[in-house]
């Protein structure tokens, strides 16, 4: 509302101003007159000009006669043109045209109904606790006075991996590896905020990071299963079911064992030749179908969801993989471990815009 | 809410305009002068409007209101204060608002400042700004407009190109916008000339000073717009014949043409016509830098394809006000009443050479600008008219117009002798001629151009020099006659030979610079040291620094001439991150001998070297300083505010023209 009432009161500004002269008196048959008086201020500065010496005397004559005939020839003019015929109606007419043409331009163009953003407002907190957006904006000033404080580098990277900003994970652990040393944490979450920040393509930066980190920790399992990858990615499948094996052979997470018995399934896969023949694809299909059906008649089973939303994704089925997620979070609402790790698989297969 | 009050200021001042115009035309059309009566304070309230506009856009970036489509692709939250409001009109949509709001601004000062013109032509002069701004409006609006929104909006911008975030190119544009829209002040009084078919005491008393006042900002634009890409690019070079430098350029060379036949029009009451052609060329060129500048009307002809809307607008802005205006000027023309006699060897004479060659090299610097932008659109070949064109061209041109320049203000009105203006110069020709020769004495194995050039720089200051010498009878009278004649003289004719004068300091530099400047590169490790023009450089480091938006490496190096340090200097690469762009920033030594330019570039393979390059341009400074002055020279000449009425001196002029020089 206010902001039409600011439109009515600029358009009423700029219409009364506009209008004035039509509702001022003694404008109006004052053109000529204020013409002659034109020319007769110019006659006094061709005096005032030809006193000081600034002007020749043929010149000044010259002058004086010139403005002697515009002086006529406006005279002639006023007694040509007549009274004025001015409406009143016609600066209701303009006020009328000035307010149409804005408005009908602004329903065309503009956008009422969006508030203003400005940046400061938008990371302002929004409760008493500071949001984590604010704590890493402080972060952020402090290394931006001091960019060779490695501990704070070291702080903030992770933080950056959680949220998403893989470039600036990667920037931060860059710094936090040349200022404070490498540890295999660090060097994995480099290859990893690397190879993410690529569209989960491990760049040769990033596989050139794993292989440091297995070089000091040689049962490292992120830097094998990401390895894995690259291999996979490179075409060098045996290499990956290599690598892949010998980390199912290690004592692993369930969730993590999970992924990569996928992995090592698809890579044996398409090392048979075989990537997904009909029947294959149709025993796919029950298989899903029956955990679906499963889970909707005890949706206890966590698991069975992370499975779910993961063999929906592989084949393509996002819709329904991102059905499975809304209805996992539903689930388990309340429990953070388990919501945790929903959050963790759907970021892992893309379902977090 | 202030987004959107700009943009409805915006959109308000549109239907402003359109009345501004409208009233004027309704006047014209029912022969009742009362609604043009509005023109004037429609004028005004299109002038505050858009102020409220351009401030609220200004706004949105020194916040960061990514909200804002134009705020979000250029501009960054990170980026130094300057910068974000720099930002609004380093692209094209804020820009082109910046741009009507100087036009706006022109507008409102004829309606508040335009007591001593007559009503009719006033009103007039203040359809055709308006309607000029209805143009620019509705393109802002439809096609350009800097307050579309997106939502949601996203959490940082794309940032600002790093090479335009530079304090000389921060003030640039504006500069710049107000030369170019300084001559749609001639425009609109040649239109409204052409409209009443006659050309009243209005082009004395409003055409040169707004012309000159557009000139000289217009020369400190170039000037600043050279200097940037001097220091920034890192190329050493100070003028590239670039398309977005010939587009400033040729309205440049136009309005100084337009600048000398307006003298002649206020003194002679001669050249009526052609200065009103000038002044519809002038602008037309104007536009045509306005957009090529920002929108890649030509420098891209897919600009066009991606953007059709925005091309055809551009289009028909270009043809509606270049066609019309000489359309108007073919129907209207033949009935303006011709103007006084004059013979060839005189002052006026000497202006239409002057203006003339001018308007030839114009047309050739056109040629050279325009030829491989249509040719690509035509054939899609792409070629390069480099400078090679444009120095064979433009080199030749330019030297007859220098040569013949002192001339001109020492030929009386109507009718003049040469062999007595040639007289008076020739301590200036003995100055020229001797300068050439201690130039080609001092750099054994020069070119005969750049003695030349060098003559023709001291014969042009030298020149300046003596016809101010020769007015007030300097070495001729005694000293009190000298000063009482030199406190005399009017401003205009001072100003003059300043401005004069800074084209001969220009040349100076221009030939230095071209025809002995030296370059170097050699990779060079740290402990290196290379003598390069009479200096030592030593390169002592490589170190790493963090800036506001960027992260730098830098190379320490130091410059000391005959074992003594003068300077360190720290040429640095830059890279930002948004957007991800490296820069590479100069270091230069300036002096009056020349700038020492010493650039960093790429690290060798294995890191142990780094490729250094070094130039040393002598007298370069001498191209920004004759800038300088030739703003100066319009300065002083601007303070003359004597009487032009325009009208025609039906005697003979005396023969001697104390009083009456340009």
């Amino acid at each position: 509302m206010l902001l039409w009432t600011v439109f009515a009161a600029l358009t009423a500004f700029a219409a009364l101003l506009i209008v004035r002269p039509y509702w001022r008196q003694g404008e109006r048959a004052a053109a000529q007159s204020h013409d002659v008086a034109v020319y007769k201020q110019q006659l006094e500065e061709i005096e005032e000009e030809t006193a000081r010496g600034l002007l020749g005397e043929a010149e000044a004559q010259a002058a004086r006669i010139e403005v002697s005939r515009r002086i006529l020839a406006a005279s002639d003019d006023f007694h040509a043109a007549g009274p004025p015929r001015g409406s009143a109606s016609a600066p209701y007419v303009i006020i009328g045209l000035l307010a149409t043409i804005s408005m009908a331009a602004y329903l065309v163009f503009g956008s009422p109904n969006l508030p203003d953003q400005p940046l400061h407002a938008r990371a302002a907190p929004e409760d008493s606790q500071p949001s984590i957006e604010s704590l890493v904006a402080r972060v952020e000033a402090r290394l931006a006075t001091n960019p060779e404080d490695g501990a704070g580098w070291a702080v903030i990277a992770p933080v950056y991996l959680r949220l998403g900003r893989y470039d600036d994970a990667a920037k931060a652990l860059k710094n936090a590896i040349r200022l404070v040393g490498e540890t295999p944490d660090r060097l994995g979450d480099l290859g990893e905020a690397l190879t993410l920040a690529g569209g989960n393509k491990v760049s040769g930066e990033a596989a050139a990071a794993f292989q440091k980190v297995l070089s000091l920790e040689p049962q490292n399992e992120r830097a094998q299963f990401w390895l894995g990858m690259a291999d996979e990615q490179g075409g060098k499948l045996s290499e990956a079911a290599g690598r892949y094996r010998k980390l199912l052979a290690q004592t692993l997470p369930d969730n993590v064992r999970n992924i990569v018995q996928q992995r090592l399934t698809d890579v044996d896969a398409r090392l048979a030749g075989a990537p997904s023949a009909p029947e294959q694809a149709a025993m796919i299909d029950k298989m899903v179908a029956g955990l679906a059906e499963r889970l909707k008649a005890d949706g206890s089973d966590l698991e069975g969801w992370l499975k779910l939303m993961r063999a929906y994704t592989v084949l393509g089925r996002r819709d329904e993989a991102l059905d499975a997620l809304k209805r996992a979070q539903g689930q388990f609402a309340g429990n953070q471990e388990a919501l945790a790790q929903i959050d963790q698989m759907a970021k892992t297969l893309g379902l977090t815009s | 809410m202030i987004v959107e009050i700009g943009h409805f200021a915006l959109i308000l001042a549109f239907a402003v305009a359109c009345l501004q115009t409208g009233s004027v035309a309704w006047s014209m059309w029912s022969g009742d002068d009362e609604p043009r009566g509005i023109a004037a304070p429609a004028a005004l309230a299109q002038c505050a409007l858009l102020a409220l506009s351009f401030w609220a856009l200004i706004w949105c970036y020194v916040v960061s209101d990514f909200s804002v489509q134009n705020v979000f692709a250029n501009s960054h939250a990170d980026k130094p204060l300057i910068y974000k409001i720099s930002g609004a009109w380093g692209n094209h949509e804020g820009s082109m608002l910046l741009w009507v709001l100087i036009l706006a601004i022109f507008g409102a000062a004829v309606a508040a400042f335009g007591n001593n013109l007559p009503a009719r032509l006033k009103s007039n002069v203040l359809a055709v700004q308006g309607s000029i701004g209805i143009a620019f409006l509705a393109f802002i609006i439809v096609t350009s407009n800097p307050f579309t929104r997106i939502w949601p909006a996203p959490f940082e911008g794309q940032g600002l190109n790093p090479i335009l975030q530079d304090p000389a190119l921060a003030i640039h544009p504006p500069l710049l916008y107000t030369g170019y829209v300084g001559f749609s002040m001639a425009f609109s009084f040649a239109i409204a000339a052409l409209m009443e078919g006659h050309i009243g005491a209005a082009w004395a008393r409003w055409v040169r000073p707004w012309t000159l006042a557009a000139w000289m900002f217009l020369t400190v634009g170039i000037a600043m717009g050279s200097w940037w890409a001097y220091y920034e690019l890192g190329w050493g070079g100070w003028w590239f014949w670039d398309p977005v430098e010939n587009a400033s350029f040729m309205p440049w060379l136009a309005g100084t043409a337009l600048l000398h036949s307006a003298v002649v029009m206020e003194k002679r009451d001669a050249l009526k016509v052609w200065t009103i052609l000038l002044a519809i060329v002038t602008f037309a060129l104007s536009l045509m830098g306005t957009f090529l500048v920002r929108s890649g009307v030509l420098t891209s002809v897919h600009a066009f394809a991606v953007d059709p809307a925005r091309g055809v607008f551009i289009l028909a802005i270009l043809g509606i006000f270049t066609g019309g205006g000489l359309a108007l000027f073919a129907w209207r023309a033949p009935q303006l009443r011709q103007g006084a006699l004059f013979a060839p060897v005189s002052r006026e004479g000497s202006l239409v050479f002057n203006n003339l060659l001018l308007m030839t090299i114009c047309a050739a610097v056109l040629i050279g600008t325009l030829y491989p932008l249509a040719l690509e659109s035509i054939t899609g070949d792409k070629i390069s008219v480099g400078p090679p064109y444009f120095n064979s061209v433009f080199v030749p041109l330019t030297l007859i117009l220098l040569i013949t320049l002192p001339f001109g203000p020492l030929l009386p009105w109507k009718r003049g002798n040469l062999r007595e203006a040639a007289r008076r110069l020739s301590v200036a020709g003995a100055f020229a001629v001797t300068a050439g020769i201690v130039a080609l004495i001092l750099k054994p194995g020069s070119s005969m151009l750049a003695a030349l050039g060098i003559g023709v720089g001291v014969w042009l200051i030298m020149g300046a020099l003596s016809e101010t010498a020769f007015r007030v009878k300097a070495f001729a009278a005694p000293w009190p006659e000298v000063l009482r004649r030199l406190s005399g003289l009017p401003r205009s004719s001072i100003g003059g030979m300043i401005a004069h004068l800074g084209v001969g300091v220009a040349v100076l530099g221009i030939t230095a610079t071209s025809a002995w400047r030296v370059e170097h590169i050699q990779a060079m490790k740290p402990g290196d040291r290379i003598a390069f023009a009479g200096y030592e450089v030593l390169f002592e480091k490589v170190a790493a620094q963090q800036g506001p938006n960027y992260q730098e490496t830098f190379g320490d190096f130091e410059l000391s001439r005959g074992g003594k340090p003068i300077v360190e200097l720290a040429p640095s690469k830059r890279q930002y991150t948004a957007p991800p762009t490296g820069t590479s920033e100069a270091a230069i030594h300036a002096s009056w001998a020349g700038d020492f330019y010493l650039v960093m570039g790429d690290a060798a393979k294995d890191g142990s070297s780094v490729a250094v390059r070094m130039y040393f341009n002598p007298l370069v400074r001498l191209i920004w300083i004759g800038a300088v002055i030739m703003f100066i020279g319009g300065g002083v000449s601007l303070s003359d505010r004597r009487l032009r009425i325009g009208a025609p001196a039906r005697r003979r002029a005396p023969a001697e023209p104390v009083a009456g020089q340009a």
